[in-house]
């Protein structure tokens, strides 16, 4: 444990040292995962769906303020589902000025969430955005966590369903209402996605209750809670809605983001229960009961320089040029060290 | 010579102003209702804009069966029907915009009087200097 506060201690330092360059890389690589996701899964554009323009877009992102990956990528999908279909990316537009007006209208700085929650959706971790979100922050920015759910669902809708656009734009114009009906329709039709919408909201209500209340390992209980209502409610509503193939994935998902919001507690939150104050004050106005938990800290390691010779010549310059003392200055240089090694001076002629 | 005191004191009031100002101005410069209003005005016509959005999202994903609609619908019972749905929608989204506002307004509010402190402090230790 003492290992692992050691490196948490230096990790800090680290990144406080670093953060001018840290933070770009950081967000260099949110944008690059983003890009790749997207030019794998629905890079119907072939012109911009290539590694070097996700590579650059990545660049300028690490240069722009966080969100501008979010607009970038908003830009990106626009592109490749006009490429797919006009009407496609007519309904896409809709949809992302519906999710700007309903929540980014009041959360403009809140996108690192929207533009996570597809990513750990691909990574089959979803279920670590709701706890995490709630530990980290407070309950309502689970909203942006739902609108990254519905942002995953509808272009996970177009990806499995280009076939049937791709047929119907190369059909008659007249299909354009088709184009509509499945873009939209698989979207709105989708039960899987209202269920992950519902129990993610419960979820993260819960962590964020249960981590505030005033008990012991409050954070453990809280993220353990998160981790089984989201195992239980979607084990239970799969099986109501008939979803079959999941289970696996829900389970191994949930075990890593169990792991992963461990390691934020650890982070983030590392109590010694064993250390908590309790005391009791007042002022004119109140009480007070105050319950003082520590943090767990390894003590910074005290580094003791013994300095041997002649002492008086610190900090001054060096003349390397002289190769030979003057007899007064190997006296003195004898008699220090004899003193400093607790010997004979006689024993250094 | 350089007073401790006061060099703290301008910290404060830079770091504010550098980093802190951008967000937390506009509790200096508004009351709280006349903010809060001007924030309900905003969304008023965001969320009309909404509404419009979600009502046409939602007719996209049926658009045979609008059309067929639209040809035999009755005005007189529909349009008062979107009336009341669109306020249902109008008050909750509203109601949102106060509830968010006057918790920002009370923030910077804590914020700017902080601010305040620390610049009548800063101008008493250059005041007793003098």
């Amino acid at each position: 444990m003492t290992k692992l506060l050691e490196i948490k201690d230096q990790l800090i330092r680290f990144y406080s040292k670093y953060e001018t360059y840290l933070y770009p890389i950081v967000k260099f690589a949110v944008a690059l995962a983003l890009f790749t996701v997207i030019n794998t899964n629905i890079g119907f554009m072939e012109k911009i769906s290539r590694f070097p323009v996700a590579l650059l877009l990545a660049l300028v992102c690490a240069i722009l303020p966080t969100s501008a990956i979010l607009w970038i990528g908003a830009i990106v999908v626009l592109a490749d589902m006009y490429a797919l279909s006009m009407e496609v990316a007519l309904t896409a537009l809709i949809l992302f000025a519906i999710l700007f007006f309903v929540y980014f209208r009041f959360a403009p700085k809140d996108g690192l969430t929207v533009v996570l929650t597809p990513l750990c959706f691909k990574l089959y971790i979803p279920y670590v955005m709701p706890v995490g979100s709630s530990l980290l922050r407070s309950a309502y920015s689970v909203i942006g966590v739902v609108c990254g759910t519905v942002v995953y669902y509808f272009l996970d809708g177009i990806h499995r369903n280009a076939g049937a656009l791709m047929s119907a734009a190369n059909a008659d114009e007249e299909q354009s209402s088709s184009k509509f009906d499945i873009s939209v329709g698989q979207f709105l039709g989708n039960k899987e996605m209202y269920l992950v919408i519902v129990i993610f909201v419960i979820t993260a209500i819960v962590v964020y209750l249960v981590r505030r209340m005033e008990v012991d390992n409050a954070w453990t209980l809280a993220i353990i809670s998160g981790a089984l209502i989201q195992v239980a409610g979607l084990f239970v509503g799969y099986i109501v809605l008939g979803v079959t193939g999941k289970t696996l994935w829900l389970i191994v998902g949930n075990i890593i983001s169990l792991l992963i919001a461990f390691i934020l507690q650890f982070l983030f939150m590392n109590l010694d229960y064993a250390r908590t104050e309790r005391v009791q004050f007042e002022d004119d106005d109140y009480y007070y009961y105050v319950k003082a938990v520590p943090k767990k800290m390894v003590a910074v390691r005290e580094v003791t320089v013994k300095h041997f010779g002649n002492t008086a010549s610190m900090g001054k310059r060096i003349d390397h040029s002289r190769s030979v003392l003057s007899p007064e200055e190997e006296e003195n240089s004898r008699k220090v060290i004899a003193k400093e090694l607790d010997i004979d001076e006689d024993l250094l002629k | 010579m350089i007073s401790e005191e006061r060099v703290k004191e301008l910290y404060h009031l830079a770091a504010f102003d550098e980093y802190e100002n951008k967000k937390y101005y506009q509790a200096g410069e508004y009351t709280m209702w006349d903010y809060v209003g001007k924030e309900i005005v905003k969304s008023f016509f965001s969320g009309t804009i909404a509404f419009i959005l979600l009502i046409v999202f939602w007719g996209l994903g049926d658009i045979d069966t609008i059309t067929k609609w639209i040809n035999r619908v009755d005005l007189t019972t529909f349009v008062p029907k979107l009336i009341v749905a669109y306020a249902g929608f109008m008050i909750v989204y509203l109601l949102i915009t106060a509830r968010i506002y006057c918790v920002r307004y009370a923030k910077s509010y804590r914020k700017m009087k902080a601010y305040g402190n620390h610049l009548k402090r800063a101008r008493r230790l250059l005041r007793e200097e003098k």
